[in-house]
């Protein structure tokens, strides 16, 4: 270039270096008058690294896992952001070690090591953590940099994990005090032998925000997993909560809407993660107050890495898997032979089967669905079962097991529509056997607040699923209509009974003093009934032993033992045709005679929820002192009940037998009680007996008319 | 009395029967408890060991992994070690045979020292010897110099004398030879003029001649028309004649017209 190119080359370019000279005096000024500010806001600035819910999402395979595996690739993404711009503190919001099939097979140690290689400083136990066992989660924290946070989770009465710790960040104490939902269960085998229990997290915060009292904190931040509605009551109550961050169970649905942030005056803040894709920057002023700048989300990243601590994670995971691959070849079932599909509903059949139980309940996705064929292994079954919990057998009564239909959206239900039960009408009062997993119970307990009695078979679905296709099969049959064929038999049994004695000694000529007895008495009856049911989704039969036996010194006022089988097909729920044999005699012989009286009807069962009549033809016969001649006649025989309150309840019986054919008589009787339940078994009730029999013949007529009040025993059980 | 008594039972046997199935449906809770606490152990206990057990597996493989990079690394170091042995023999052989070399060198460097020293010193002799003869001749060599200069300065004077007086001659004969051309330049102008006219004079005769040629061709043309016209009459003249001589036979031959008319 020339002298005079030069000189044209600064003539025409003489305005873009003038502007540039005065931005860069600017600049320079900007600088040097701002710089400390800026250093004193520096000083001031806190950065915190969130991440929820990532539920030990390794991949199975160690093929090109740097760039498949969505835990590496986070672990690089984490890295990335940590190279980017420098992070104070990198803490986890739970739900870390479940379900991932690689997190669950180590029992949630590759998963602890991750945290701990990428320097998370603690991690919420949620719900979905508790899968892994407390004493496991217990057993991985020891030695390790990642603390495990839960102030409420206690063994014993004391605190399982960490309830909080004390971090210093720029010079000052931020104290981080973990509150674990309510949303998880302990394992049963836990709860007995470490005594787990869940503690209100009220009583605990307020203890603990005394400890922190006398410990020299700047700032509290309340690391819950908790609903918003929670958070906000507790931001409300403990004022020297500076920031609460949620994650892991938190859903951050506030009317239900998701939201990530929340203003709260006074700069304080509620923080939810919603996303569990990706990871979270928080930018916080730590000034005279805690106040939030930003909150971003980060997706993750392939981002290849060489730091030493990333290659070393990538090591051992890639010995995990290695193991995985090892021990899920482990053979289960040799052969299979034909496709067997496997799903919710089907292993809820299963259940149904192999514990004779009348409903089973699983929670929705506790099965990966799938088709098993060839040979099965043990990643097979790990792979498709989600719930580890043991099963329990339990029984619920008819009303509850409504509501739990009804309000339980995410169950999966076998051998119940939510109105019937193999075909007959769920009775509110009586219980049914129900088997499910130990998850499933426990919701039922939370939603009905009380203790229900169990069997626990300590088994798991795995188990069944396993013993069944070694053996039988049933996934494989589809239809599980068999399963409502099995014979139920059903006890239901009412005794009513009293014992009176009077002792009168007097002499020869005093007076019976007024509303006394004359001499001395012996009195005692029976009203006892049995009803002995044995059902299937098609026939039922009752068996009915009945005694009515009043009898005072030598004179019987009620002489009744009778003996009914009964007979009805399950046609339709409502109406249902009925066969009844009855044969009455007396329980004592009265001057050496025992009559006997058969009566057989056929004719249709009809059905209410409070109301059942029953209308058939048949024929009585008399066989024994006297003998009398078969004549027939129409039956019918209407039985109601109405509770007015969960312990009152009114009954009403009519039994009549009408003959117009070859004899002509009426026979009916009538009862009527109101019964007042003293517990489970024990009632107080009064009836009234109304009993008429005509012979139109002779046109002779007999009446009785009783009242009778009783201390009964009234119970029922089932043999399964 | 047998009586009442076989009544009493009557009454009690319900409620027998009653605590008896109640009885069956109560669950015998103590030694389920026990073997309840025994199983959840059991379970505990299975968990922590799977665990454990995984653990320790996958840590082992990890430190067998470690063990054979350490033995490997040792090997290395052997390696290294031997190397560097052989390499120290080597470099200590090497220093004995260098050390040797450098006496033998220091050696010769002395000798050359002293006949480098003897020989510059001779040179520095020469050197100022032929120093002193350069200034000599420098000296001699400006003075002619001198002399020369005048001399050139004088004889260049003369020769411009000589050119300005020829170059004075020159422009005159210049001046001349521009008048003379002045003159032809006139007379080619008044040529052109000429010629010019006589252009326009020959462009006149073409035409002229053109149409000469026309009134020629024109004439030609009439000529033939003429020479038709003749032909057809004497053929005419022929075919009468023929008609007279066959209709006069005895008037002799009568000569043909356009013999008459070539004899006219």
């Amino acid at each position: 270039m020339n002298k005079k190119t030069i000189s044209a080359f600064y003539k025409d370019h003489f305005f873009y270096f003038f502007w540039k000279t005065i931005i860069l005096i600017l600049f320079w000024v900007l600088a040097s008058t701002l710089t400390p500010a800026s250093a004193a806001a520096d000083d001031n600035f806190v950065n915190l690294l969130l991440t929820a819910n990532l539920n030990g999402r390794f991949s199975a395979s160690a093929a090109n896992q740097d760039k498949e595996d969505p835990m590496l690739i986070m672990a690089q993404s984490l890295i990335n952001a940590k190279k980017d711009r420098p992070v104070d503190l990198f803490v986890d919001l739970g739900n870390a070690f479940y379900p991932g099939l690689l997190s669950r097979f180590s029992y949630g140690s590759i998963m602890m090591d991750f945290l701990d290689y990428f320097n998370c400083a603690a991690t919420l136990v949620s719900s979905q953590d508790l899968n892994i066992g407390i004493s496991n989660l217990e057993f991985l924290s020891k030695e390790k940099q990642t603390r495990l946070l839960s102030a409420n989770i206690e063994k014993q009465r004391n605190p399982v994990f960490l309830p909080y710790f004390i971090q210093p960040i720029k010079g000052k104490n931020f104290a981080f005090i973990g509150i674990s939902s309510e949303k998880g269960f302990f394992d049963i085998a836990e709860k007995k032998l470490l005594k787990i229990t869940l503690k209100d997290f009220d009583t605990i915060l307020k203890n603990i925000l005394a400890q922190l009292e006398k410990i020299d904190t700047d700032y509290i931040v309340l690391l819950s997993g908790r609903p918003y509605s929670d958070n906000f009551a507790m931001m409300e109550k403990f004022k020297e909560i500076s920031l609460c961050i949620s994650g892991g169970d938190a859903t951050g649905e506030l009317y239900s809407v998701k939201a990530e942030r929340i203003d709260i005056g006074e700069g304080r803040s509620l923080i939810t993660l919603t996303n569990p894709d990706g990871f979270y920057s928080l930018t916080l002023s730590a000034e005279e107050s805690l106040t939030v700048n930003t909150l971003k989300f980060n997706s993750t990243a392939y981002l290849p890495t060489n730091e030493k601590k990333y290659l070393e994670f990538a090591n051992r995971l890639s010995i995990w898997k290695e193991r995985f691959v090892q021990e899920g070849e482990n053979e289960i079932v040799k052969d299979v032979c034909c496709g067997v599909v496997v799903d919710d509903a089907r292993v809820t059949a299963l259940l149904r089967h192999r514990f004779r139980a009348e409903v089973a309940i699983l929670e929705e996705n506790s099965i990966s669905p799938g088709k098993i064929s060839g040979r099965v292994n043990y990643s097979n079954i790990l792979r498709m079962v989600d719930n580890e919990f043991p099963i329990f057998t339990f029984k619920i009564s008819g009303s509850e097991l409504k509501q739990v239909f009804q309000q339980q959206k995410n169950f999966v239900f076998s051998g119940t529509d939510g109105d019937t039960i193999q075909g007959y009408s769920i009775e509110n009062k009586r219980e049914y056997l129900i088997c499910s997993p130990q998850s499933v119970y426990d919701r039922l307990v939370k939603q009905f607040n009380r203790d229900i009695t169990y069997k626990n078979s300590w088994r798991t679905i795995s188990d069944e699923i396993k013993e069944d296709l070694k053996g039988e099969r049933v996934m494989s049959y589809g239809d599980y209509g068999y399963l409502d064929n099995r014979y139920r038999m059903l006890v239901d049994i009412s005794l009513s009974n009293f014992y009176n004695r009077s002792n009168v000694s007097r002499d020869a000529d005093i007076d019976t003093p007024p509303g006394k007895p004359v001499e001395t008495y012996e009195k005692w009856g029976l009203d006892d009934k049995i009803n002995f049911t044995i059902y299937n989704q098609y026939h039922k039969f009752v068996i009915t032993p009945y005694i009515f036996y009043i009898r005072q010194d030598d004179n019987y006022f009620q002489n009744l033992l009778r003996g009914t089988l009964f007979y009805t097909y399950n046609l339709y729920p409502v109406v249902k045709p009925y066969h009844k044999s009855q044969v009455d005699t007396v329980l004592k012989v009265v001057d050496g005679l025992r009559p006997l009286l058969f009566r057989e009807t056929l004719g249709a069962l009809f059905e209410t929820e409070h109301i059942t009549g029953k209308a058939g033809i048949g024929f009585e016969k008399q066989a024994h002192d006297p003998q009398e001649d078969l004549f027939l006649g129409i039956e019918t025989i209407v039985a109601a009940k109405y509770e007015f309150l969960d312990n009152l309840k009114y009954s009403f019986d009519l039994d009549t037998f009408y003959s117009n054919f070859s004899k002509h008589q009426i026979r009916t009787e009538i009862t009527n009680s109101l019964s007042f339940k003293l517990n489970s078994f024990m009632a107080f009730s009064t009836k009234y007996k109304w009993f008429y029999f005509n012979s139109l013949d002779y046109d002779e007529k007999y009446k009785d008319s009783q009242i009778l009040l009783s201390l009964d025993l009234v119970t029922d059980f089932k043999r399964f | 009395m047998y009586r009442e008594t076989d009544m009493k039972k009557l009454i009690v046997l319900p409620f027998l029967i009653c605590l008896i199935t109640s009885c069956a449906s109560i669950p015998r809770q103590a030694p389920d408890l026990i073997k309840d606490q025994f199983r959840a152990e059991n379970r505990l206990m299975k968990k922590n060991l799977d665990l454990a057990l995984r653990e320790n597996e996958v840590l082992k493989t990890e430190n067998l992994q470690y063990k054979s990079k350490v033995n490997q690394l040792n090997k290395t170091v052997s390696k290294f070690k031997a190397d560097l042995e052989s390499l120290n023999n080597k470099y200590n052989e090497d220093m004995i045979r260098m050390n040797e070399d450098y006496e033998t060198i220091c050696a010769n460097l002395t000798a050359l020292e002293e006949q480098s020293d003897a020989k510059i010193e001779e040179l520095t002799r020469l050197n100022s010897g032929l120093e002193k003869k350069l200034s000599d001749d420098v000296a001699r060599l400006n003075g002619q110099l001198d002399k020369q200069q005048l001399s050139f300065t004088a004889e260049r004077k003369l020769l411009k004398a000589g050119y300005e007086s020829k170059m004075l001659e020159l422009e005159n004969q210049l001046s001349l030879s521009k008048q003379e051309s002045d003159k032809k330049d006139a007379a080619i102008a008044s040529m052109t003029a000429d010629l010019k006219e006589a252009q326009a004079r020959i462009v006149d005769m073409e035409k002229t001649v053109k149409e000469q040629n026309e009134m020629i061709k024109k004439g030609e043309k009439e000529r033939q028309e003429l020479t038709q016209s003749s032909q057809d009459l004497q053929k005419i003249t022929e075919e009468k004649r023929t008609m007279i001589d066959e209709s006069n036979p005895k008037t002799g031959t009568i000569q043909p017209p356009a013999q008459q008319k070539n004899n006219e």
